[in-house]
C-alpha cells in the first residue's frame, strides 16, 4: 500500500530518499509504462519517488563534445528540441513516433530504457548513437552505454538504489546522419514488429563510420556488427546497402512472438525469455528477418540523405 | 427531391450538446446512494471442472456484502443474445448459459462475484477465492472441435445439437441444380478465406447499474435493446416483466452488436448482487474483460466455388462455411444463416448450394457485430467474382454491372427487392475512385505496387422474418401541443433518436422543435426491439409514422367537430390546423384559455370565428374538456434490402507487405437519406471498421492455454487517426416503399464490404489469383503472398 | 490506506483532495470530485477517453497517480467551456455531425483544445498527431478532422 508520494528537489535528496526502503520504492518519471503494466507491482510498493521537482533533470545543454539530457526530459520535449533536432534526426523520429501525445507528453526518454522493454524505439537510436547514461548513488556515479542497461529480458540492470541522471550523446561530426524506422501493423499507438535505427559518417561518399542497430531481440538491442565492419571504407551507393542488409539478416536471431506469457493471464510474467513479452505484435520470426534487410537499407539511405541534406 | 421540412436535412443531433460539454450520462456515471461495487473471478483454464470453490477468505474480508458462485446463485438456463424470446417459429432454441456454472468453457469464463464498498475491496475479495479445476480437453478451432473423437463442451444439451459440438440447426440454401449449373459454366474458380475472429471495441464497456426497491428491480446499462433484456430478466430471475425497469442511463458508448440482449453479463451479474446484498450494485467491464470476456464476431472458414459462362453469366455458386461459435451460442443460428443468405443473393445466379454451421470452442463467445455474419461470405463471393472477371478478361466492375442483383429480381432472401440503386451507386463510386485508373496503375511494376478493388452488398432493414420483430410507437400530443414520442430504440450513437424525430415531426407535419422522443427505457415506451439490425429508423420509424397517422386523425376529427365539418376539410401546416377552404372557421371561445405562454398562438382580433389553430390551442382546449389525443403506432411482417459498394485503392510495399490505402470509397442505397450528418456518420465509422477488419485487427489465442493474446487496447490494431485514409462517403437515394418516408436500413452495412474491396485491390496490385487468403492481410500475411504467388 | 492532502487546480480552481496519491487521477476527478465527464475506456493510457490537460498538455489521467499533480493545473472536459461559452471545437463538432455515441468525444475535444493552445494553425499531421491516442469507433474521424480544421479557422478569425 502506498504510504506516500514524495517530490525529491535535488538528485542527492532523492538518493536518501531511495536508499531508506529501495524495494519498496518506485521511481517515477513520467510514470506511464509504470501504469500500464505495473498496477500488480504497484501493491508492493510503499514510496513514490517523483523526481519530477528535480530541475536540474530538466535540462538539456552542450559539454565538452556531448548533448546532455536531463533524466526528466520527456519525448515531447526530446522530439521538439533545437540540440536535439540539429544532431539527431533519428532521435527526433523515434521520439515523436512512440505511443500517442498523451503518452509523449508524460513518459521519459530514460523511462523507455529502464522500463526494460525489449522493443524500445529509444534505446534500439540511443544505442546507435552510442549514448551514455549517467547512474547515480549515494556512492556516487558510474557511466554506463545502451548494452549494459539491461540485466535480463523485461528487467534493466539499474540497482534499486540507483538513478539515471541524464543521457550524453556525443555531438554530430561533419559527414553524419541518423535514421531510424520502425515497422507497425497499424500508424499510430503501436508496438513496432521491428526497429532500426542507423548511424552514419561519410567523407567524400566513402564510410568512415557506420552502426546499425535493432530490436526486438531481448533483453535490449543490439549493434549488427557484421555492418559496421562491411561498410566502413567503402561507397555509400544502394548496391552497399542492400548488401548490409543482406548481412545482417545473417549476424542476429529474431523471435517468433507472441509464445508464451504468464502476464496475459493477469499476473507478472515468470518466463526467463517470453516472447510475448518480447514483443507483444503477432509476428514471426521469418517475417522479421524477411523485413530487416530491406528496413537496414531504407535507414541506411534516409541517414545518408540527411547527411546530404 | 422532395418539399419536406424536417426529412433531408441537416439537423443538428439533439445530443450534442451534452456530449461536447462532457455533460451526457452514460452507465458509469450513474451513482445510487449506498451503491456497492462489483468485481468478476474469471477462469484462468479455457476448459475444467470446479472441482472446489472457497469463498470463506472473501466473505470474511471487510467491506464485502456479497459473494456469489454457481453454488447460491439461480441457476436458470438461458441464452444472453437477444434471440432468447425472440426466435421464429420452427426454429432451435439453444439456452446453454446460466450466471455461473460448475463447468468453465473459456479463458475468462465467470466462476464468481463480489459486491463490496469500494472497487479496491471488491478485487481483493476476487483474489481471496480459492478454486479448484479439474482441467478438460479443449479446442481452439473449429475444425479440431468439429471432429468426433473430440469432448462435447455442451455434453448435456446434446439434444440441441445437430452435430457434434454444433448447437442448434446449419444453415442449407439450395435453388436449381448444383451439378447442372456447373457443368454449363466455362470457367470454374476455387477461393477459400480463413478469417480471424475481432471485436466491436466499442468504447463504453458492458455496464450496469442495478437496486431494488421491494419487489422491483430497475436497472440501467448499455443494452442496445432494453425491453428485450427486460424479458430476459423475467426469465432469468423468474420475476414478471411489470416489475422489472431496464433503461439507458439514456445514453450508450457504441453498440456494434456486442448488446443485442443483455450486456454480456453486467445486467445479471449486478442484479444477482443487488438482490444478494440488498444494496444497489454497479458492474463494469474493464477492457481487459471486454477483450477476453464479451462476445466477438465470428472467425471461421468460408469457401466459395464459382462458374460462369465465356461471357461472364454466372451459372452455378457453391459456398460452404465453418465459423467459430466460441464457448456459448449466444446468435449461434443466425449468423452463419445471414452469412449465406445474403451473399446468395447478391447476384444473378441460377444454381446455388450453400452449407454453414457453426462449432463450439474453448475460446471467448462469438455473438453479433455489425454485419452479422455478412461480411465473412460478402469477401468470400466478392473475391470469386473478381477472380472470374480476371479469368475471363472482363472488368470487375462491368462484371458487377452485368450479374449483379437489382430491383424486382427472385433472390434468396424471404422479403422482396422492393428497391436498388446499386447500379447507380456502383457508377458513382466507380467515378469518385477514378476507377479508370486502375488498368494505368496496373502497369507499374516496381517495389511498390497499386491496384484497385470493390465489393457489393445487401442485407436487411429489420429481423423480420429471420427472428421476431415487430414495433410499436406511442405519440401523446401535451396539453401545451408539444408531442412526446415513446419508442424503445437505444441511440449507441447512430443518432436514430435525431432521425426518429425528424421522421415524427414531418408525419405530423409540427415544426421538429415540438417533438421530443423518450430514451430507451422500458417504464414508458411499448414493446420493441431497440436497436439492431439496421433496424432503428426503418422499423422504430415506420411505428412513428403509423402513430402519427393515428393521432394525426384523433386532432383532425376533433378539430373538425370542433368548427362543424369534416376531418377531410382540414389540413395540418408546421403545427397549425386550418381549414382548407378558408371560410369554415373555428369558434372564438376555444382560443380562449392561454397558460403556456412560450408555445404557438393565433394572433387574435375582434373577429368571432377563425380558419387555423395552432397545436398548442387545441390541444390546450381539449385538455380543458377532458380528452388527449394519444396515437398508437405498430408494425410488423416487413422489410427491405439496402445495397452498397466499397472500392478501394491500395499501394503494397513489396518488401513488407505493407499495405497502404490511398483513397476509400463507400457509397450506400438507404432509400430517402433522413439526416446527412447521421447518414455520412454511419458510412464513415462502417468503412474504416471495415478496414481495420481487412487490415490488422485479430483476436489470437495460445493454442496450448488457451489463453486470448490481445487483452490490452494497445493490443488490438483498430484504426487510429494517424492510419485513416481519405474516404468518401456517398449515397443515391431512391424512395423505398416499405420505409418511412422511403428510408431503408444503414447501420451495418458500411462495414461488410469494405473487406472485400480491399483484398480484390490488394490481390489487383499484385496481380495474383491467390486461392488461399488469409484475413487481416498484416504485412506478413501480405508477404507471404507475394512470395507464393512469385 | 493512507490518504494526503493532495492540493492542485481544478479548472481553474483550487482544489483540495484526501486521497491515496497512487490513486489514478480520473478515480478521483470522477468519484472524489464528482466530474463525470472524463471517461474511461481502458485504464491503460490506450484510448485517450480520459484525456485531460496537466499543466498545458494532453495526458491520459488514467495513468497518473494523483500524487503527481500536486502544485499543477489541471483542466478537464467541464472547464473547456469557459463562462458558458462553448470552445470553437465544441461548436464545430455539433455542428459538424462529429459526435456519435460520445463516449469518445470529451477527450477529443480536450486533446484539441490543447493542440489549439499550443498551435492554433494545425496543418493535417498536426492533427493527426493531436488525435493519435484517442481512438473512436463510431466516426472514422472524418468529420472529427473537419470539425478540427473549422474550430482551427475560427480560433483564428476571433484571434
Amino acid at each position: 500500500m502506498i504510504q506516500d508520494y514524495l517530490f525529491p528537489t535535488s538528485v542527492e535528496e532523492a538518493l536518501k530518499i531511495l536508499v531508506k526502503d529501495p524495494e519498496k520504492s518506485k521511481v517515477i518519471g513520467g510514470g506511464t509504462s509504470f501504469y500500464i503494466d505495473g498496477k500488480e507491482l504497484a501493491k508492493d510498493i510503499s514510496y513514490f519517488i517523483d523526481l519530477g521537482q528535480i530541475k536540474e533533470l530538466g535540462e538539456i545543454y552542450e559539454e565538452d563534445g556531448f548533448i546532455v539530457m536531463g533524466a526528466n526530459t520527456t519525448l515531447t520535449q526530446c522530439s521538439k528540441n533545437p540540440l536535439i533536432k540539429e544532431n539527431y534526426p533519428a532521435l527526433v523520429k523515434a521520439s515523436a513516433n512512440l505511443g500517442s501525445t498523451q503518452i509523449r507528453n508524460m513518459a521519459t526518454v530514460v523511462g523507455n530504457i529502464v522500463n526494460g522493454k525489449p522493443f524500445s524505439d529509444l534505446a534500439t537510436v540511443l544505442m546507435a548513437l552510442d549514448a551514455v547514461f549517467t547512474i547515480e548513488d549515494q556512492d556516487g556515479s558510474r557511466e554506463t552505454k545502451v548494452k549494459d542497461m539491461y540485466h535480463k529480458l523485461g528487467i534493466s540492470a539499474l540497482k534499486a538504489t540507483e538513478l539515471v541522471t541524464k543521457i550524453k550523446i556525443p555531438k554530430r561530426v561533419q559527414g553524419e546522419g541518423s535514421a531510424f524506422q520502425r515497422l507497425e501493423i497499424r500508424e499510430g499507438l503501436s508496438f513496432p514488429v521491428i526497429n532500426v535505427a542507423a548511424k552514419l559518417v561519410v567523407d567524400k561518399n566513402i564510410i568512415k563510420d557506420a552502426v546499425v542497430t535493432a530490436s526486438p531481440l531481448a533483453p535490449g538491442p543490439k549493434v549488427i556488427e557484421a555492418i559496421g565492419e562491411f561498410l566502413i571504407g567503402k561507397e555509400a551507393t544502394d548496391d552497399n546497402f542492400v548488401e548490409a542488409g543482406l548481412l545482417a539478416t545473417k549476424s542476429i536471431k529474431f523471435h517468433t512472438s507472441p509464445l508464451n506469457c504468464g502476464a496475459i493471464a493477469g499476473v507478472t510474467c515468470k518466463f526467463e525469455n517470453c516472447h510475448y513479452c518480447l514483443n507483444p505484435v503477432p509476428s514471426t520470426a521469418q517475417y522479421r528477418h524477411e523485413v530487416l534487410p530491406v528496413l537496414v537499407k531504407r535507414c541506411l539511405s534516409l541517414a545518408l540523405e540527411e547527411i546530404n541534406d | 427531391m422532395n418539399d419536406y421540412k424536417s426529412i433531408g436535412k441537416r439537423v443538428m443531433r439533439r445530443d450534442a450538446r451534452e456530449k461536447v460539454l462532457g455533460e451526457a450520462k452514460f452507465t458509469c456515471d450513474v451513482y445510487l446512494p449506498g451503491m456497492l461495487h462489483a468485481k468478476v473471478l474469471r477462469s484462468t483454464l479455457p476448459h475444467a471442472r470446479i472441482k472446489s470453490i472457497d469463498t470463506t477468505k472473501a466473505e470474511a474480508l471487510p467491506g464485502v456484502r456479497a459473494v456469489l458462485t454457481y453454488k447460491n446463485t439461480i441457476d436458470t438456463l438461458y441464452n444472453q443474445a437477444a434471440a432468447l424470446m425472440e426466435i421464429a417459429e420452427g426454429q432451435t432454441l439453444v439456452m446453454d448459459q446460466k450466471i455461473f456454472d460448475n463447468v468453465v468453457r473459456f479463458v475468462g469464463d465467470e466462476v464468481a462475484a463480489v459486491a463490496a464498498d469500494t472497487v479496491e475491496i471488491a478485487e481483493a475479495a476476487i483474489k481471496l477465492i480459492d478454486v479448484e479445476y479439474e482441467p478438460l480437453p479443449f479446442y481452439i478451432d473449429p475444425l479440431d472441435a468439429e471432429k468426433q473423437d473430440t469432448v462435447n463442451i455442451h455434453a448435456d444439451k446434446l439434444h440441441l445439437q445437430s452435430a457434434h459440438n454444433v448447437p442448434g440447426d446449419p444453415s442449407h440454401i439450395k435453388k436449381g441444380d448444383i451439378e447442372k449449373g456447373f457443368a454449363e459454366s466455362d470457367e470454374i474458380v476455387e477461393v477459400k478465406f480463413k478469417i480471424a475472429p475481432v471485436k466491436q471495441m466499442q468504447m463504453e464497456t458492458h455496464s450496469a447499474v442495478a437496486s431494488l426497491e421491494d419487489d422491483r428491480i430497475t436497472v440501467y446499462c448499455s443494452t442496445q435493446n432494453v425491453q428485450v433484456v427486460r424479458g430476459q430478466l423475467a426469465h432469468i430471475f423468474k420475476i414478471p416483466m411489470s416489475r422489472i425497469t431496464v433503461k439507458n442511463p439514456p445514453y450508450v458508448g457504441g453498440g456494434f452488436g456486442i448488446r443485442i440482449g443483455l450486456s454480456g453479463k453486467a445486467e445479471v451479474i449486478a442484479i444477482a448482487l443487488a438482490l444478494a446484498a440488498k444494496k444497489p450494485v454497479k458492474y463494469i467491464y474493464s477492457r481487459k474483460e471486454d477483450l477476453i470476456a464479451s462476445e466477438t464476431r465470428h472467425g471461421g472458414y468460408v469457401s466459395v466455388r464459382l462458374g460462369a459462362k465465356k461471357d461472364g453469366t454466372l451459372t452455378a455458386l457453391e459456398m460452404k462455411s465453418i465459423l467459430n461459435k466460441g464457448a456459448y451460442t449466444s446468435h449461434g443460428g443466425a449468423i452463419h444463416g445471414t452469412l449465406g443468405v445474403m451473399n446468395t443473393s447478391l447476384y444473378r445466379i441460377p444454381n446455388i448450394d450453400y452449407y454453414g454451421y457453426s462449432v463450439y470452442t474453448n475460446t471467448t463467445p462469438a455473438g453479433a457485430m455489425r454485419g452479422y455474419g455478412n461480411p465473412q461470405g460478402n469477401m468470400t463471393v466478392n473475391r470469386a467474382v473478381d477472380m472470374m472477371a480476371k479469368r475471363l478478361g472482363i472488368d470487375p466492375l462491368e462484371m458487377r454491372r452485368k450479374n449483379a442483383t437489382g430491383k424486382g429480381d427472385e433472390y434468396m432472401l424471404p422479403y422482396p427487392c422492393t428497391s436498388s440503386t446499386l447500379a447507380g451507386c456502383m457508377e458513382l463510386g466507380a467515378k469518385e475512385i477514378h476507377w479508370d485508373k486502375r488498368a494505368e496503375y496496373n502497369l507499374e511494376k516496381g517495389r511498390v505496387r497499386r491496384g484497385m478493388g470493390m465489393g457489393i452488398g445487401t442485407h436487411f432493414s429489420g429481423g423480420h422474418p429471420f427472428v421476431l420483430d415487430y414495433e410499436n410507437a406511442f405519440i401523446t400530443v401535451q396539453a401545451d401541443g408539444s408531442v412526446s414520442v415513446a419508442t424503445a430504440a437505444s441511440d449507441i450513437g447512430t443518432g436514430c433518436n435525431t432521425s426518429l424525430a425528424q421522421i415524427a415531426a414531418e408525419a405530423l407535419n409540427v415544426p421538429l422543435k415540438k417533438v421530443y422522443l423518450t430514451y430507451a427505457d422500458t417504464s414508458s415506451t411499448p414493446y420493441g426491439y431497440g436497436s439492431h439490425s439496421s433496424r432503428s429508423v426503418f422499423m422504430h420509424g415506420n411505428a412513428i409514422v403509423e402513430a402519427a397517422k393515428n393521432v394525426k386523425a384523433q386532432i383532425l376529427e376533433y378539430a373538425a367537430s370542433l368548427a362543424g365539418i369534416e376531418s377531410s376539410d382540414l389540413e395540418i401546416v408546421d403545427g397549425i390546423i386550418r381549414t382548407i377552404d378558408s371560410s369554415r372557421r373555428f369558434p372564438k371561445n376555444i382560443y380562449a384559455r392561454r397558460i403556456f405562454l412560450d408555445q404557438e398562438f393565433t394572433p387574435l382580433g375582434d373577429e368571432e370565428f377563425y380558419s387555423s389553430i395552432t397545436f398548442t390551442e387545441l390541444a390546450h382546449y381539449a385538455h380543458s374538456q377532458e380528452k388527449q389525443f394519444m396515437g398508437l403506432g405498430s408494425i410488423n411482417n416487413t422489410n427491405a434490402p439496402p445495397w452498397y459498394c466499397s472500392f478501394a485503392d491500395v499501394s503494397v510495399d513489396m518488401d513488407t507487405g505493407r499495405i497502404t490505402l490511398n483513397n476509400f470509397v463507400g457509397v450506400h442505397d438507404v432509400g430517402t437519406v433522413i439526416n446527412p450528418d447521421c447518414v455520412e456518420g454511419q458510412i464513415n465509422g462502417g468503412n474504416l471498421q471495415g478496414i481495420g477488419y481487412a487490415l490488422g485487427e485479430a483476436l489470437t489465442y495460445d493454442e496450448r492455454t488457451g489463453i486470448q493474446y490481445v487483452n490490452e487496447i494497445q493490443q488490438y490494431m483498430q484504426p487510429t487517426i494517424m492510419g485513416t485514409p481519405d474516404m468518401g462517403a456517398y449515397y443515391v437515394e431512391e424512395k423505398e416503399p416499405n420505409g418511412p418516408f422511403g428510408a431503408k436500413g444503414l447501420g451495418e452495412t458500411p462495414c461488410i464490404s469494405p473487406v472485400a474491396a480491399i483484398v480484390n485491390a490488394v490481390c489487383n496490385a499484385l496481380d495474383i489469383d491467390d486461392d488461399d487468403i488469409k484475413v487481416p492481410l498484416t504485412p506478413q500475411v501480405v508477404l507471404d503472398m507475394i512470395k507464393k504467388n512469385s | 490506506m493512507s490518504l494526503k492532502k493532495i492540493s492542485f487546480f481544478l479548472n481553474g480552481e483550487a482544489k483540495d483532495v484526501y486521497a491515496n496519491p497512487g490513486d489514478m487521477l480520473v478515480d478521483v476527478i470522477r468519484d472524489k470530485l464528482g466530474l463525470l465527464g472524463t471517461k474511461v475506456g481502458c485504464k491503460t493510457g490506450g484510448c485517450g477517453a480520459c484525456t485531460v490537460m496537466l499543466d498545458g498538455l494532453a495526458v491520459n489521467s488514467c495513468m497518473i497517480p494523483v500524487g503527481k499533480v500536486a502544485g499543477k493545473s489541471v483542466v478537464t472536459i467541464e472547464g473547456v467551456a469557459e463562462n458558458n461559452e462553448l470552445h470553437p471545437i465544441q461548436e464545430a463538432m455539433m455542428e459538424d455531425g462529429a459526435v456519435q455515441c460520445g463516449y469518445c468525444t470529451p477527450g477529443i475535444i480536450v486533446s484539441a483544445k490543447a493542440l489549439f493552445d499550443e498551435n492554433p494553425n494545425p496543418d493535417s499531421e498536426d492533427i493527426h498527431r493531436a488525435l493519435e491516442g484517442n481512438i473512436c469507433r463510431c466516426t472514422g474521424y472524418i468529420k472529427v478532422e473537419e470539425a478540427i480544421v473549422k474550430a482551427a479557422s475560427n480560433i483564428r478569425k476571433e484571434g
